[in-house]
């Protein structure tokens, strides 16, 4: 096995930025991790960010149901909120599976 | 903000204007019947929307926005009904400049383009889900 499990993890770390929209690092740069921010860290970040999109896709649904904002606002905060959450819910997914696999592998 | 996310906030701005056009046009019809008062008073004006762009700072597209609601201009309708109060001197009354089938053809075109709008907003919709499920 030549492939390295820092690498697996910088490849998510990558792909975490890229869900928080945080683009600022480009090319090969968007592939380290950035001193002082660990896997953990980046994921509570895309973790916070998901979270504040699904809150404001509450927020004007409730505001839809009180008639104060306009429907097409709700259909657009409400879809945003379960694009994020699909895509919460499916890299999760394969952060555990990298999970298992490591736990599986035969030492 | 993802070209996707992006093309679905201008279709909504589109779908937007075209409800505000559609407002109006119900306000046109509602009030083609809507006559003088008085024999020297003027009738319901129809008015007409006009549209134009926007750019969006925040992500760089053009928006579209309903620029203003003007008066239509053009002269209004004579109807004879001497028994009208705003009747004049001829028994002829002024009645509004709206033309229901106009009005109906202007209504068709907002419902098309609403459509068309909501068709953008499926297909990047689903482009976005179906790039999700690669995920899986």
């Amino acid at each position: 096995m030549t492939t390295s499990i820092t690498s697996a993890i910088n490849a998510y770390s990558a792909l975490a930025k890229a869900v928080t929209g945080d683009n600022d690092a480009s090319g090969d740069a968007s592939a380290q991790v950035a001193p002082g921010s660990d896997f953990a860290s980046v994921l509570k970040d895309a973790g916070k960010s998901a979270v504040s999109t699904l809150k404001q896709g509450e927020i004007a649904s409730a505001a839809g149901i009180a008639g104060k904002a306009d429907i097409r606002e709700v259909v657009a905060a409400v879809t945003n909120a379960e694009l994020t959450l699909e895509t919460v819910v499916n890299v999760r997914d394969k952060v555990i599976n990298a999970y298992n696999e490591i736990m599986r592998m035969p030492i | 903000m993802d070209d996707l996310q992006k093309s679905t906030n201008v279709a909504l701005s589109g779908m937007k204007a075209q409800t505000e056009r559609l407002r109006v046009i119900s306000e046109n019809l509602a009030n083609a019947d809507s006559l003088a008062q008085t024999p020297d008073g003027s009738p319901y004006q129809r008015k007409v929307v006009t549209f134009k762009n926007e750019l969006d700072r925040a992500t760089g597209v053009n928006k579209v926005v309903v620029g203003s609601v003007k008066p239509d201009r053009s002269e209004f309708q004579r109807r004879y009904d001497p028994k009208h109060p705003a009747a004049d001197s001829d028994g002829y009354v002024l009645a509004p400049n709206v033309n229901p089938m106009i009005e109906m053809m202007d209504m068709r075109e907002a419902q098309r383009s609403y459509e068309a709008n909501l068709n953008v907003i499926t297909v990047t919709r689903s482009l976005l889900s179906q790039t999700v499920q690669l995920l899986r």
